[in-house]
C-alpha cells in the first residue's frame, strides 16, 4: 500500500474538516437561524456540489485559478506561486466540494437545538455568544460532529476533482484515489486491492460512527 | 409618578393583527392574568414585553426605561430586561443538572453559590441537585424553571401557561405551589392562562383578550362576574344569553323580562336609554326545580341531560324557543320531557348591550 499517499490523504482529510469547521460553522448557524430573504440562495451555492460533476466544478476552479484569471494572477504575485498542482489548490477544491457534506448537517443540528432554549437563556440575562456556547454548542455537538466525520471520510476518497486540480504528483496531489486509479490503469490489481479494501472497511467504520452520533442528536 | 408599565403596541402576522395594552399607575406587586382563548395574542404579548419579539408599532415602557420604541429604533434586548420568562414546556436545558440549571442565570457574585443553594433548598430542590431534568417529575420541573427564572434576580415575572402542560391531580397540586410561591416571592407577574380557575387561584388582576384586542381588565373577580359585553361574557364561561327588555331601572340594577319571564340583573348596559338587552347567565347560577305544567310562568321543558363530574348539565327550552344550560347538583334527578321552573342566584344576570360584540 501506498504509505505517502495514505499520509497525504490524512493530512487532505484533516485539513479539509479542520477548514470547513471554521467557516461552515458560523456559515450552518446563520442559515438555521437567518430569516433573510436570501437564504434560499446561499442555501442552493452550499449545496451545488451535490449536483454538480466534480469535473466540472474542478474546470471552473481551474479556470478561475489559472494564470489568466485575475484571481490566479492576484495568487500568484500574493504566493509567487500557482494554485493549479499544490497541495493548497487540492485543499481549496476540496472544501469547496465538501462544503455540502459538512454544512449541512450542521444545520440540522442546530436546528434541532429548540429556539425556545436560547430564548431561555437570553431571558436568564445569557449574552448571545455566551448562549452559543453553553446552549446551542453542546446540544448541537453530536450532529456538529457526524458533519466533521462525514467531510472526512468523504475528503478521503475524493477523486475527481483532485485529479482535475492536483493532476498525480507523489507527494504533493497523490491521494489514495487516484493511487488506485493509477494501480489499476497499469493492472497492477493486488495494490489496488488492498487499498481499495482499506478504503472499504474505512468507510463502513465513518458511517457507522456517523449513525452513532446522529441517535444522540438532542431529543428536547 | 411615572406608572411602572405602560405599554400600547401591535404586533402583526399573516392574518392577525395583535394590539397589546397594559398600564399599570399602582400596586405593582400585583399578580395580572392575560385570559383569553387560544390564538388570540396572549402569548405574544408577554413575548412583546420579554423582548423576544420585535413591535411593528408602538411602545412598551417599564421601571422608568422604554424597553421598545420602534419609532426611535428602540429595542432593549431580552438579556437587558429584567424579565424572568417561565415558559410553558418549562425549557430546561437538558444538557445541565438542576444546580447548572438555577445557577445557569445567576449573576456572577462571590456568594452565587450560596444563593443558587438557598434557592434550591427553598424550592425543594436540595437532593435533587445533580438530576438531569428528565429525571424530574412535572412539579420538580416546575420548582426548577421557577428557581432558575428567580436566580436571576428579575423585575418581572412572565409565566406562559405555566400549568397547560399537566392535567388532573398534578394541576391542582401545583396550582397551590405555584400561588404559594407567587405571594412568597412579591414579584410583578404577568401569567398567561385559558383556564379560569387558573386565574382565580392565581391572579388579582385580569386583562380579558379576543381576537388579539385586550375586551376588560379589572380586579379578577369584578372582570369575571361584570363582563361589560357578551365576547367577554362568552370567554370568562357565561353559557346563556337571552334576550330581555327592561321593566325598571333602579340603583342596584335592572329588572327585566323574557316573555313572561322576570328576573333582576347587573346593569352593563352603556346607555339609560336603552329598553333592550341581553342577559348573560352562568349556567350553574340557574336553579331548577320539578313542577306541574300549568304552575309558572318561567318554566322549561327538559330536553337533556347529561352528567359533567359531580354536576349534571341540563339542556332546556322556554317556551319562547330560547334554548338554556343549567348546571344542577348530580343527586337532582331529571329526565328529558319534565318540566321545570327556573329560578336564578340574587344578582347573577348581567344585562349587556345587544349589539355588543
Amino acid at each position: 500500500m501506498d504509505l505517502v499517499a495514505l499520509r497525504l490523504t490524512l493530512l487532505l482529510a484533516c485539513c479539509t474538516t479542520g477548514v470547513l469547521l471554521v467557516i461552515g460553522l458560523p456559515l450552518a448557524h446563520w442559515l438555521a437561524r437567518s430569516r433573510s430573504p436570501w437564504k434560499w440562495l446561499v442555501e442552493a451555492v452550499v449545496a451545488l456540489p451535490l449536483v454538480l460533476p466534480p469535473t466540472v466544478l474542478g474546470f471552473y476552479l481551474l479556470w478561475c485559478t489559472s494564470r489568466r484569471s485575475m484571481f490566479g494572477q492576484a495568487y500568484e504575485s500574493l504566493t509567487g506561486q500557482m494554485l493549479p498542482f499544490t497541495f493548497t489548490g487540492v485543499l481549496v477544491a476540496s472544501v469547496i466540494y465538501n462544503l455540502p457534506f459538512a454544512v449541512r448537517p450542521f444545520i440540522a443540528a442546530f436546528s434541532a437545538v429548540d429556539r425556545r432554549l436560547l430564548e431561555a437563556a437570553w431571558c436568564l440575562g445569557s449574552s448571545r455568544s455566551r448562549t452559543f456556547w453553553r446552549v446551542t454548542m453542546p446540544l448541537a455537538w453530536p450532529g456538529i460532529l457526524s458533519g466533521m466525520v462525514l467531510t472526512f471520510a468523504h475528503t478521503f476518497g475524493e477523486f475527481g476533482i483532485v485529479l482535475m486540480i492536483g493532476g498525480n504528483i507523489p507527494g504533493v496531489t497523490r491521494t489514495l484515489s487516484i493511487a488506485i486509479f493509477e494501480d489499476v490503469d497499469s493492472l497492477n490489481y493486488a495494490a489496488a486491492g488492498q487499498t481499495s479494501f482499506v478504503l472499504l472497511v474505512f468507510a463502513f467504520l465513518m458511517l457507522a460512527l456517523v449513525h452513532a452520533l446522529q441517535r444522540r442528536m438532542p431529543q428536547v | 409618578m411615572s406608572p411602572w408599565m405602560d405599554a400600547v403596541f401591535t404586533k402583526s402576522y399573516p392574518g392577525v393583527s395583535i394590539r397589546g395594552e397594559l398600564n399599570w399607575a399602582d400596586r405593582p406587586r400585583r399578580v395580572t392574568a392575560l385570559f383569553g382563548p387560544s390564538g388570540c395574542g396572549k402569548t405574544t404579548v408577554l413575548r412583546c414585553l420579554a423582548g423576544l419579539e420585535r413591535l411593528d408599532a408602538g411602545v412598551i415602557r417599564a421601571f422608568g426605561q422604554t424597553w421598545s420604541d420602534p419609532g426611535q429604533r428602540i429595542h432593549v434586548a431580552p438579556q437587558h430586561r429584567g424579565v424572568g420568562f417561565l415558559f410553558q414546556d418549562y425549557m430546561l436545558f437538558p444538557h445541565l443538572n438542576v444546580r447548572d440549571n438555577v445557577a445557569f442565570g445567576a449573576p456572577s457574585q462571590p456568594d452565587q453559590r450560596a444563593q443558587v443553594d438557598q434557592l434550591l433548598q427553598r424550592f425543594q430542590l436540595a437532593g435533587l441537585d445533580r438530576r438531569f431534568p428528565r429525571e424530574l417529575s412535572g412539579g420538580q420541573q416546575q420548582r426548577v424553571a421557577l428557581a432558575r427564572v428567580l436566580a436571576a434576580q428579575p423585575r418581572l415575572l412572565c409565566l406562559d401557561e405555566p400549568l397547560s402542560a399537566l392535567d388532573g391531580p398534578t394541576r391542582t397540586h401545583l396550582r397551590i405551589e405555584l400561588r404559594k410561591w407567587l405571594r412568597e416571592f412579591q414579584l410583578p407577574a404577568l401569567i398567561v392562562s385559558h383556564d379560569a380557575i387558573d386565574i382565580q387561584a392565581l391572579a388579582d388582576d385580569l386583562i380579558v383578550m379576543s381576537d388579539g384586542q385586550v375586551r376588560q381588565s379589572g380586579p379578577v373577580e369584578e372582570v369575571l362576574h361584570q363582563p361589560v359585553d357578551i365576547t367577554v361574557a362568552r370567554i370568562v364561561g357565561f353559557e346563556n344569553f337571552v334576550p330581555v327588555k327592561v321593566e325598571q331601572r333602579d340603583s342596584e340594577g335592572l329588572s327585566v323580562e323574557h316573555v313572561g319571564w322576570r328576573f333582576r340583573g347587573l346593569d352593563q348596559l352603556r346607555s339609560s336609554n336603552t329598553s333592550e338587552g341581553i342577559a348573560c347567565i352562568r349556567a350553574e347560577d340557574l336553579r331548577l326545580r320539578k313542577i306541574n305544567a300549568d304552575e309558572a310562568a318561567s318554566l322549561a321543558t327538559i330536553l337533556e341531560c347529561i352528567p359533567e363530574g359531580a354536576m349534571l348539565r341540563v339542556r332546556l327550552k322556554l317556551p319562547s324557543g330560547q334554548i338554556l344550560q343549567a348546571l344542577v347538583p348530580r343527586s337532582t334527578e331529571f329526565r328529558s320531557g319534565e318540566t321545570a321552573s327556573i329560578d336564578l342566584v340574587v344578582n347573577a344576570a348581567v344585562i349587556v348591550c345587544k349589539d355588543s360584540r
